[in-house]
């Protein structure tokens, strides 16, 4: 590209827009909407996602002993229970440490357990298990309870499995709409850029007919729909920050044991999201119409 | 220069538009293309500016073969042809000067190469004074003149009118005939297709005579003697 062209290039991408400006105005809100749509379900799903790993994290199980053990016979199992696959790390815990730790959450009505002491404890011994994969908790509970001396296993996998759940479904509707409005976004920009180039029909045939090539013709509307792509990546991104921050106030207000993530700290990522998303889309839209159009 | 040898031209619907046409036309001559309407006159225009390709023969036009050019070398041949033609083609909402300077800027001149060629040309072919003017502002002949400048503003090594007569009074195309000839004693190759029997005439010109696809006649100095059926 010469030097001398760059200034014709971009005067006539900024003129093209503005002689269609309901057009490129209609372009670039339905390429704000599509992205703050996309952006949004992206951005919760993301949150989802950091709750389940948090939960996870935080997720253990624990396996009782069977009572016909006694704790010396049920910490020496602490070789087999590591042996089980997915299982980070077993930590001991008997019945009389169990009794008083119960004794101690209890508090004030520490007087329920009075007249229990080591001979007469109701707990049992038990392992508290950190496992490898968190999202393994199902089939490493199976595991550990088929181990003889093992009653039973206790983990909270239901509310994590309901979350990966719910993070699927938010995936499938990111995914589908990223493709279905992306589509549509770059419809819209190929149209804008048709009707620039319908309107200059006759100055393209003569750029043709004197010899031009045709980069030289396509670079204006490649920046015509590459300004329009840019513009609504960024005001989609001002909008999705005030949005977000709308949505954590709210869904932090009623679910305050939600983790949202701060949009100041995604910020650079999502602006660099929205504008490649734009110029993609821009771009991509304006260049199936000039290929159609440049055998004039 | 210009080298047709054997060449013919077939549309995608069947149609036969040239049959085996030879001619050759050597830098600095000024030569009529003249024949009736139907007759494969416009279809050789569109073979030197490769608009359409032969289907057998040999096309040679500035050194580019028509027949094995590729795409992306088009616009380095159509800088080598200034086009002019009967509807003039020109841009309604650009001024002379803007009509004219948009050929340049469509090959990447500079702003300092347009600002010094544009008067130049625009003198040339008598529009001084009228740079400002918008097509709808000016006779036809105006435009026509607008159009050859556009045509000339480039340099080209040989011009192409199609017609250029075609929209104007007497009068008017014979000052255009006369531009022409200026352009060409300045040393441009000039090819003129036509119907102006009298203009052909008057200025005794090589003719050639187109009939049905093929050449019918090729005189140097010659008349248009050809008789529409």
């Amino acid at each position: 590209m010469k030097k001398s062209s760059i200034g014709y290039f971009l005067k006539e991408g900024f003129r093209n827009i503005f002689l269609h400006g309901f057009m490129s105005f209609a372009a670039v809100s339905v390429i704000v909407v599509c992205l703050i749509i996309t952006g949004t379900t992206a951005l919760i799903s993301y949150d989802i996602n950091l709750n389940i790993v948090k939960l996870q994290n935080e997720s253990e199980i624990v396996v009782y002993i069977e009572d016909t053990y006694t704790t010396e016979e049920a910490r020496a199992m602490e070789k087999t229970i590591l042996q089980v696959d997915n299982v980070a790390k077993a930590e001991f815990e008997d019945k009389d440490t169990a009794l008083e730790a119960y004794r101690e959450e209890l508090g004030e009505n520490a007087d329920l357990l009075d007249g229990f002491d080591s001979s007469n404890n109701p707990l049992r011994d038990a392992f508290h298990i950190t496992m490898k994969d968190p999202s393994k908790v199902a089939a490493t509970k199976a595991a550990l309870e088929s181990v003889d001396g093992i009653g039973n296993a206790v983990a909270n996998e239901e509310v994590v499995a309901r979350l990966i759940q719910l993070q699927r479904m938010f995936q499938a509707i990111s995914v589908t709409l990223v493709v279905a409005l992306g589509l549509i976004s770059i419809f819209i920009i190929a149209n804008t850029v048709k009707l620039a180039m319908l309107a200059r029909r006759r100055e393209i045939s003569i750029q043709k007919m004197v010899g031009a090539t045709n980069w030289f013709i396509r670079w204006p509307f490649v920046i015509e729909g590459l300004v329009l792509g840019l513009l609504a990546g960024a005001i989609a991104f001002g909008l999705e920050w005030a949005l977000y921050e709308q949505l954590s106030g709210f869904i932090l207000d009623n679910l305050p044991q939600f983790t949202m993530a701060e949009f100041q700290g995604l910020m650079f990522y999502v602006l660099g999201i929205f504008a490649g998303a734009g110029v993609i889309v821009g771009v991509g839209g304006s260049s199936l119409t000039i290929r159609r159009f440049m055998d004039v | 220069m210009i080298s047709v040898k054997e060449a013919s031209m077939v549309y995608d619907n069947g149609c036969r538009a040239l049959n085996k046409v030879t001619f050759r036309i050597e830098e600095g001559e000024f030569v009529f293309l003249v024949g009736a309407s139907g007759s494969g006159k416009s279809t050789i225009i569109k073979m030197l500016t490769a608009e359409v390709r032969p289907v057998e023969g040999r096309v040679l036009v500035n050194n580019f073969n028509i027949g094995k050019i590729k795409k992306r070398e088009i616009p380095y041949l159509r800088r080598t042809l200034g086009v002019v033609y009967q509807d003039f083609r020109l841009i309604e909402n650009k001024t002379v000067y803007e009509n004219v300077a948009f050929a340049m800027r469509a090959i990447g001149a500079s702003g300092k190469a347009i600002k010094n060629r544009v008067p130049y040309v625009l003198e040339l072919v008598g529009l001084i004074g009228k740079e400002d003017c918008r097509p709808v502002e000016l006779s036809g002949g105006e435009q026509q003149r607008v159009a050859i400048a556009r045509a000339l503003v480039n340099n080209p090594r040989v011009i192409i009118a199609d017609e250029p007569t075609g929209n104007l009074d007497p009068e008017r195309s014979l000052e255009l005939m006369v531009l022409f000839e200026k352009i060409n004693e300045l040393g441009t190759t000039v090819l003129i297709v036509t119907h102006a029997k009298e203009l052909v005439d008057q200025f005794g010109k090589r003719v050639i005579m187109i009939n049905k696809g093929e050449v019918a006649s090729d005189q140097t100095g010659g008349y248009y003697t050809y008789e529409e059926e």
